[in-house]
């Protein structure tokens, strides 16, 4: 079902008044309804939020009732999602004839977009950031924590600062990543 | 910092599918509704895939997060992305970063003598006493104005971390308040709900409340595309709902009745199965005037000997009052 632009628009004022705050509000739900469906594990979890905001402003445009939005929100997805339980058997099924992961040697063929792809992201990045984000996963194990410590006194914040920081330019960095990689050849 | 490693552990096993199906709806419903708490999420997601990535987690870790995370090709992707920002990390000589151009270090005295050249020498020795004279003026002009930076600088850091804890635990204050607002809500909501129940169940049986049966199956939950429709026409003031059990492996049962929005109207503790005809179902009384037109969503668990919760379904439906 597509959502006709009157009824999007009814959608967008019950989520804020001020047109901008409610497209802000907007793509933070649609955020956390992919990933809800992502960590429940189904296969297409774009498509099922999508799903999930036409079922929601169909009831707004219905006048519905409506107390909370974001817990209806997930009322509505948790809903969904059972009734895309047989679903997911058949995809299940479906993924099973999918080629099989591939080996170590393959993997490596693969990365080379990968690596393309991101060292392209990464270069988009302010020099700033980029040398954050690099710092930040240089080291590995114990020495990765002291890293980070060093890293988080020598930007004067504290760590768990330093960890979302990291954590918002590194989800910048993938979305990218995922974009380029869809549009790279042989994808 | 104890409530913060619950939390941490918590997520986890929440991300490679180790919760059960009640913890996760609390979990779920917690971080619609907290957007900080969302990115919290996001965050350790990020941690244990780096983790993975970097062969860090224990064996039942890995199994674990093979099992859940991999089964997903949108989580796949994220890991192998993940994969490849640690290499570049750890190997930053492939180029990510731009080499910084080494400039030629020609100070800009050197060129003035160069450009007085051999011929002036005569005037250089007292030009460059000068010149250090200045420069040692000037340094530590510069060395003050540094420390006294640092110094505003520090002192700034320092008010907005204090603006920082000071937020914080307002909002945690604030976080309180609407807690304990909800919890007596609900109480109250509970106890008026009882109230009513009670005040309907104790009519003479001479009264002869009428009634609706409602039948709920497991396929309501897994082969409907639409949910089940409960019609209470007027006058109806007990509706009972049986649900049919494939097997009756409890002590007892609890059910909870919510609304799509997740509030709850109603719930009971202590449900017993009973045989009916040639298989044990549980039968629910509940009052009509609980309901309003919308999608509720009943939730079953049962009551293991030891005396932990088991789900044994969601059945939704969605009530019309005529």
């Amino acid at each position: 079902m597509e959502l006709s632009q009157a009824i999007f628009d009814k959608l967008l004022a019950h989520l804020d008044a001020d047109r901008e705050r409610a497209g802000e509000k907007y793509e933070m739900i649609r955020r956390k309804l992919v990933r809800f469906f992502e960590w429940r594990g189904s296969v297409f979890p774009e498509d099922h939020a999508d799903e999930v905001i036409n079922r929601v402003a169909k009831k707004i445009d219905e006048e519905e009732e409506i107390r909370d939005l974001k817990n209806y929100f997930y009322g509505v997805a948790r809903l969904f999602f059972l009734e895309t339980l047989k679903e997911r058997e058949k995809e299940a099924a479906a993924l099973e004839h999918l080629p099989q992961p591939l080996s170590d040697t393959e993997e490596r063929d693969e990365s080379a977009p990968r690596l393309e792809c991101l060292e392209m992201c990464l270069r988009n990045l302010t020099a700033e950031n980029r040398e954050l984000i690099i710092e930040y996963y240089r080291k590995e194990k114990g020495a990765k924590i002291e890293n980070r410590k060093t890293l988080a006194k020598r930007l004067g914040m504290p760590l768990n600062a330093l960890r979302i920081r990291t954590h918002r330019i590194r989800a910048r960095v993938e979305e990218c990543a995922i974009d380029c990689l869809k549009k790279s050849p042989g994808r | 910092m104890k409530q913060e490693t619950r939390n941490h552990k918590l997520i986890v096993q929440y991300l490679v599918g180790g919760l059960s199906e009640d913890e996760k709806t609390r979990l779920e419903q917690q971080y619609f509704g907290d957007d900080d708490f969302f990115e919290q999420l996001l965050v350790v997601e990020g941690e244990l895939i780096d983790a993975y990535v970097r062969a860090e987690l224990s064996g039942r870790e890995r199994e674990q997060f093979e099992a859940h995370i991999l089964a997903s090709p949108v989580r796949r992707q994220r890991v192998e992305i993940a994969r490849a920002l640690v290499e570049c990390a750890t190997q930053s000589s492939v180029g990510v970063l731009p080499a910084t151009e080494k400039q030629e270090a020609v100070t800009w005295w050197q060129s003035l003598l160069d450009s007085l050249g051999a011929k002036n020498k005569a005037i250089l020795l007292p030009l460059a006493a000068a010149v250090l004279v200045i420069v040692a003026g000037a340094s530590l002009f510069l060395v003050e104005t540094v420390r006294l930076r640092n110094q505003v600088e520090r002192i700034q850091a320092d008010r907005a971390e204090l603006l920082r804890r000071e937020e914080e635990l307002q909002r945690q204050l604030a976080e309180q308040g609407t807690h304990n607002e909800q919890l007596a809500s609900e109480l109250q909501r509970e106890r008026s709900q009882r109230e009513l129940l009670e005040q309907e169940l104790a009519k003479p049986p001479g009264s002869a409340l009428s009634s609706i049966t409602f039948i709920l199956t497991p396929d309501l939950v897994r082969g409907a595309v639409e949910p089940k429709r409960l019609i209470i026409p007027r006058g109806a003031e007990i509706v009972r709902m049986q649900i049919d059990l494939d097997a009756d492996d409890y002590t007892g049962y609890r059910a909870v009745l919510e609304t799509v929005d997740g509030i709850r109207i109603w719930s009971n503790g202590s449900v017993k199965a009973q045989p009916h005809i040639s298989r044990k179902v549980v039968t629910l009384r509940l009052p009509a005037s609980l309901f309003t037109k919308g999608d509720y969503i009943l939730t079953l668990s049962g009551v293991s000997a030891g005396g932990s919760l088991e789900d044994v379904g969601d059945y939704y439906f969605n009530v019309v009052k005529k």
